[in-house]
């Protein structure tokens, strides 16, 4: 899969768009120092070869067409070296003397790539019917033209080959990459749902991308868990009063009306508590669906708090518990204060029911920069501390066998609130008892 | 009904918080007379009835 699949890789296709690139710039810079070196080189002989032209000339004027061919043959002798200018002088009769040279005709003047070779030639008539030719091979520049173009080739082969290379490194890796999280996500697809992409930690896109799916895996795993474990606690929970309710129906049928009432008035408290844990796991799933976050408005928590106090305290005084305020920071959080409310009273009568008599339940609001904490504590038995995470969740009970009222679903739907509005609920150890934490982050709303 | 106007409650709590503090209510207001003024209306809630 890895090697078949190499070529119409993102990355390849990539390498090989910089390789064009790349060649086609080499190719650039190469025909720009061959036309810059040409016409240099170019320049150099025109000048050369006027220099030589005049001089000559100069000589024919002074003293005649027989020094002029002396003066020449005395040139080619001392520069007879492969860079000299090459000389010829045409008589009227087309006769060519000096170097093998071509007749040339009128218009004189300036002649390139006389012969085939890549010459200058300056021809100048001079008097009589006699022409004067001097030139210059630009045989350097032939062979610069010929490295180059041999460096091109070597160059491009190179750059294709490393590019290539490169290439098919660069793409297995990315390829590999995208292969584990491919995997995974394979993985999790047909149900192994604790798999996670493994990072590199270079902090590279694919990591980035990977965490990303990672808490995306996370979050999936979290909410089929719940969706699991609630449908498993609603089987259970609502398995045994459903049978008691059928049962009670039965003894009705069979029983004097007198008796009636009271069978009538069991199954309407058990219908109660069915549609109440019904109506509580709504609630909760609303309040997972964090829909309800658009309605918030800043909710004072001291008034809330000191109301919430104010509601319980004689419940409380009944049941032998005191509820107290102890040192309220003033604060405002954005929220929904009928939700806050629930989740204060689902805390209160949690302590109320386990806490037993004589206890003293506390609430405390502390004011940081960047946070409020909303304690709620007791002096009860409290939680053990292995247990405690998992009371936080639906349909558990400290005590499965007991405590047959209540849904067990306070806890669930206070962390629920919480988590609504960014807080956490924590359970702690208030030495002894048990204590609520509730950490409400003010500052950056990350959520 | 209580629970929303007295104190802006939109939950049921598990408690029976309307009774305690309804009977609280009595014990202040209608212990030492007769006819009582807050009659329990059973299966619905609580009415204010001075004629009794």
């Amino acid at each position: 899969m890895l090697s078949a699949n190499l070529f119409p890789t993102a990355s390849f296709r990539l390498v090989a768009l910089y390789l064009t690139l790349f060649i086609a710039s080499i190719g650039v810079l190469a025909a720009l120092l061959v036309f810059q070196l040409r016409a240099a080189m170019e320049g150099e002989a025109q000048t050369e070869i006027t220099n030589e032209m005049n001089l000559l000339l100069f000589e024919y004027h002074e003293d005649g067409l027989e020094e002029l061919l002396e003066e020449t043959e005395e040139r080619i002798e001392k520069n007879n070296i492969q860079q000299r200018l090459i000389y010829m002088v045409q008589n009227p009769a087309g006769r060519v003397i000096f170097d093998p040279v071509a007749p040339v005709s009128r218009p004189f003047g300036w002649r390139r790539n006389i012969g085939g070779g890549d010459i200058h030639f300056l021809f100048t008539e001079l008097d009589n019917g006699y022409v004067l030719g001097i030139g210059k091979e630009l045989s350097a520049l032939a062979d610069f033209e010929r490295a180059i173009g041999k460096a091109l080739i070597w160059t491009v082969g190179a750059a294709l080959l490393i590019g290539l290379a490169g290439g098919t490194i660069l793409s297995r890796r990315t390829l590999a990459r995208v292969e584990a999280i491919n995997r995974t996500a394979q993985a999790i697809g047909v149900g192994r749902l604790s798999q996670r992409i493994e990072l590199q930690h270079t902090g590279d896109e694919f990591d980035d991308l990977s965490q990303t799916l990672n808490r995306m895996f996370d979050r999936i795993e979290h909410l089929v868990a719940n969706v699991r474990q609630v449908s498993t606690g609603i089987a259970h929970d609502l398995r045994t009063p459903l049978a008691r309710l059928r049962h009670r129906l039965e003894n009705l049928r069979d029983q004097q009306p007198l008796d009636a009432q009271d069978a009538i008035n069991g199954s309407l408290a058990e219908l109660d508590r069915i549609l109440e844990t019904f109506a509580a796991l709504l609630r909760l799933s609303e309040l997972e669906a964090g829909t309800l976050r658009s309605g918030f408005q800043a909710v004072d928590m001291v008034a809330l708090v000191q109301q919430m106090v104010e509601a319980y305290q004689p419940l409380g005084e009944d049941l032998g518990t005191r509820f107290q305020t102890g040192h309220l920071d003033a604060a405002t959080i954005p929220g929904d204060s009928h939700l806050l409310q629930q989740l204060i009273a689902n805390l209160f009568e949690n302590a109320l029911q386990h806490a037993g008599r004589d206890r003293i339940v506390e609430v405390i609001i502390r004011r940081d920069p960047d946070r409020v904490l909303l304690l709620i504590a007791d002096n009860g038995p409290g939680i053990p501390e292995r247990e405690r995470a998992r009371m936080l969740k639906p349909f558990q009970r400290l005590d499965p066998s007991q405590s047959p009222d209540g849904s067990g679903l306070g806890l669930a739907l206070a962390a629920a609130i919480a988590q609504l509005h960014g807080a956490e609920l924590r359970l702690s150890d208030n030495h002894p008892g048990l204590r609520c934490e509730l950490d409400f982050t003010t500052q950056s709303d990350s959520r | 009904m209580l629970l929303e106007g007295v104190w802006d409650f939109h939950f049921d709590p598990k408690t029976n918080m309307v009774d305690t503090h309804i009977s609280r209510l009595r014990a202040k207001v209608d212990r030492e007379f007769s006819p009582q003024l807050i009659q329990t209306v059973r299966g619905s809630g609580y009415v204010i009835d001075a004629l009794g």
